[in-house]
């Protein structure tokens, strides 16, 4: 704890000593009505919820640096409670069926294991659900929507979303008659928001739920204890394997890149804005690299052909458990996404997409070139993979059903 | 800065992102797209067709408001051919294949609107702030009552435009149908009425639909037909994510214009058809893309259905006039 506060209290120093000195222009967004969240600003960071956030316990696992923070958002530890209590509260769904850990089960860090997501209806999502461990550091939202750049803002789609229906609400006032009788609710709004009259919002729900979903740091794993310099924390087999995943020859880490394996992370040390959307030749229905509907990825978004295929860089930490894989959970195993990757593309042999040859499309990334990989290697890259759980994180009492008896 | 600073800031700085850092994968970078939203300029083309239904006489001078203005109500309503739109009613031959459907959802936003004077010239409308239905840049027109099989609507219904427009003899009306752009993609957790409702969000692409006209067709013994939603908003947008602006700019912005020539605000009601709008669809089976037409360019429901509206699918720019609102 010590160190977590020594942690923040440095990089608020740092940040400060940007500010200082900081040569780049402030911000000439174009203002966007609406009390749009004003964009973020480190300069103004450092004063305004750096200083608020003090109090805030982070308990940043070893070496991470905090995450950006909306300015109109500070991290509260009662404000991270609702947004627990929330998230794990039937009653955000339209037929109180369904929370958000419905698809977000902290025992497959925050993943359902399922190929792809079901939402209260019943209704089969598309994709599969997200990892949400370290999700306050992903640049950009959901599978391939460069257009979801906060939590809050995210929040609005499982909620409210049609197609598909995931939590299926009516609108927001079938969710906030449900909780202003609540004295719990009552209680933690004005705890969470002190100094409003009436708290219970629809604003307040989202800033809560990406409140409490910025604390789900993991980082403790066998992997970061090896880093730490244990070096018995990984097996023989796992040094081998992490020795192949940072290698040229199989190049994982190009795109499973920083600490979190994934080059779609922000921190608030970052200077930069970074997030990339990959073509991982899973398909080519038609030789000109087309993915099946619903799932062709950003270009859903931009509308760009180039863009077919392109989805963003899910993180690996905790992926032993996060099974199965891909945007379409179209791989059960690790050592399927293994063969996927040697093979430089996937070949499909029966079923609907029959002929499909995703090694021959002209979208994919130059990364997805094939490798040779022996039973031995793959068990270790395998094993590798395995070394990136963290066992505290995925029962870790802070972050589970506060409805559990 | 001093020296002293930098260095520790960059100690610092290493010590906390290492040592796990390696370089990113830039060679798939997305390249920002410089496309341009044509939201929300108004049109002010004149014309000429159309006669003459209003006889007051004018003072003002030309598209000038004033808060002396006379109150103006445009009054708005929904038919499916011949009959009048209902959540309580089922409607028979509609589209290609002669669908029979039940109504779910009739609700779109209106701006810019423009009264068209004798003289040919647009004047500008002054909405009336009301808190629930109209905000000075939009207002929102809800058809749907909440009964029948408009299982996710509500009671509360709107079928009218209240604002004022300087005196002036007028024979037509002028409007869009969508939400400004400078409008359409903050944050609507905290937009005031009426774009906080959030049955008009479009969150995935960081919006609002502009209409949302939604049918469930039966079953003609087939098999359940799928439902047939009709979300037409602005899509192919593209933001500032480092300036944290989610959307700066909409490749295809999907507003049209509904210019009515002779329109007398009086007497006449705007009445949109259902029918019109998927004459050329089949509301039976979903040829590809989501159930119905949520703006995709490759949607087989809106090839046919974004030409009535005026809008070229592809570029989601005007092509053509409207032929779904009429004067009634």
């Amino acid at each position: 704890m010590k160190r977590a506060h020594a942690v923040l209290a440095a990089s608020v120093a740092v940040l400060g000593a940007f500010a200082a000195c900081s040569s780049e222009p402030s911000s000439t967004a174009p203002s966007v009505d609406g009390g749009a969240p004003p964009p973020y600003d480190a300069s103004t960071d450092a004063t305004t919820p750096a200083d608020a956030e003090v109090s805030f316990d982070w308990d940043f696992p070893p070496d991470f640096p905090p995450p950006r923070v909306p300015a109109d958002n500070p991290m509260s530890a009662v404000k991270a409670q609702l947004g627990r209590r929330l998230f794990y509260d039937k009653r955000m769904s339209g037929n109180q069926t369904q929370s958000c850990a419905g698809c977000h089960d902290i025992t497959k860090s925050f993943t359902d294991g399922r190929a792809t997501a079901r939402g209260s209806t019943g209704q089969a999502h598309p994709r599969a659900a997200m990892n949400l461990a370290n999700v306050g550091y992903m640049s950009a939202l959901g599978w391939a929507n460069p257009l979801l750049l906060t939590l809050e803002q995210q929040a609005l789609v499982p909620m409210f979303g049609d197609n598909p229906v995931e939590l299926g609400l009516k609108d927001s006032e079938q969710l906030l008659a449900r909780l202003r009788p609540d004295p719990v609710y009552v209680d933690l709004f004005a705890r969470a928001f002190p100094g409003v009259a009436d708290p219970i919002t629809l604003e307040n729900v989202t800033k809560a739920l990406a409140c409490f979903e910025r604390t789900l740091l993991s980082g403790r794993s066998a992997y970061d204890r090896y880093l730490a310099g244990d070096a018995n924390a990984l097996t023989a087999s796992q040094k081998r394997g992490r020795e192949m995943f940072f290698s040229e020859r199989f190049e994982c880490y190009h795109c499973h890149a920083g600490f979190l394996f994934s080059d779609s992370t922000m921190t608030r040390l970052s200077k930069f804005y970074e997030v990339a959307f990959h073509n991982t030749a899973l398909y080519d229905l038609d030789g000109k690299g087309a993915y099946p509907e619903p799932n062709r990825g950003l270009l859903e978004i931009t509308g760009k052909p180039a863009d077919m295929g392109r989805f963003r860089v899910p993180t690996l930490r905790n992926v032993a458990v996060t099974a199965p894989y891909f945007h379409d959970g179209s791989a059960a195993t690790l050592s399927d996404v293994l063969d996927h990757y040697a093979a430089g593309g996937r070949t499909i042999t029966s079923g609907p997409y029959a002929g499909s040859d995703g090694s021959k499309s002209p979208l994919k990334s130059s990364l997805v070139r094939g490798f040779t990989l022996d039973p031995q290697e793959k068990a270790d890259l395998v094993a590798f993979l395995e070394s990136l759980t963290d066992e505290g994180f995925l029962k870790d009492p802070r972050f589970g059903d506060p409805f559990a008896p | 800065m001093n020296s002293k600073m930098s260095i520790a800031a960059s100690v610092l700085a290493t010590a906390i992102v290492c040592p796990l850092v390696v370089f990113a994968c830039s060679s798939d970078d997305p390249a920002p797209a410089a496309k341009t939203d044509a939201g929300a300029s108004s049109s002010s083309s004149s014309s000429s067709s159309g006669g003459s239904s209003s006889s007051s006489s004018s003072s003002s001078s030309s598209g000038g408001a004033d808060a002396g203005d006379p109150a103006v109500t445009i009054n708005f309503g929904a038919k499916v051919g011949a009959e009048p739109w209902s959540c309580t009613k089922q409607y028979l031959d509609l589209g290609t294949t002669k669908a029979k459907v039940e109504p779910k959802d009739l609700r779109f936003y209106v701006h810019d609107v423009r009264m068209i004077r004798s003289d040919d010239q647009e004047v500008p409308v002054t909405l009336t702030v009301d808190g629930k239905w109209q905000s000075a840049d939009v207002a929102l027109i809800d058809l749907e009552d909440g009964t029948g099989s408009c299982t996710e609507g509500n009671p509360d219904v709107n079928a009218k435009i209240v604002g004022t427009a300087p005196k002036a003899t007028y024979k037509g009306l002028a409007f869009r149908i969508g939400v400004p752009f400078a409008k359409n993609h903050g944050n609507p957790t905290t937009a005031p009425a009426p774009l906080n409702l959030t049955q008009m969000l479009w969150s995935w692409q960081a919006g609002y639909r502009f209409m949302k006209i939604d049918t469930q067709p039966l079953d003609t013994g087939a098999g359940a037909p799928p439902p047939f939603f009709m979300h037409v908003g602005s899509t192919d947008c593209v933001g500032d994510p480092e300036k944290g602006v989610a959307v700066t700019s909409c490749g295809r912005p999907n507003r049209f214009e509904v210019r009515l020539p002779a329109f007398d605000a009086a007497t006449q009601k705007v009445v949109f058809d259902y029918a019109a709008l998927v004459a050329g669809a089949d509301l039976l089976v979903n040829g590809g893309g989501p159930p119905g037409c949520m703006s995709g360019t490759t949607d087989p429901e809106c090839t046919p259905t974004f030409p009535k509206m005026g809008l070229d699918v592809t570029s989601g720019a005007p092509s053509g006039a409207q032929g779904i609102f009429k004067a009634e």
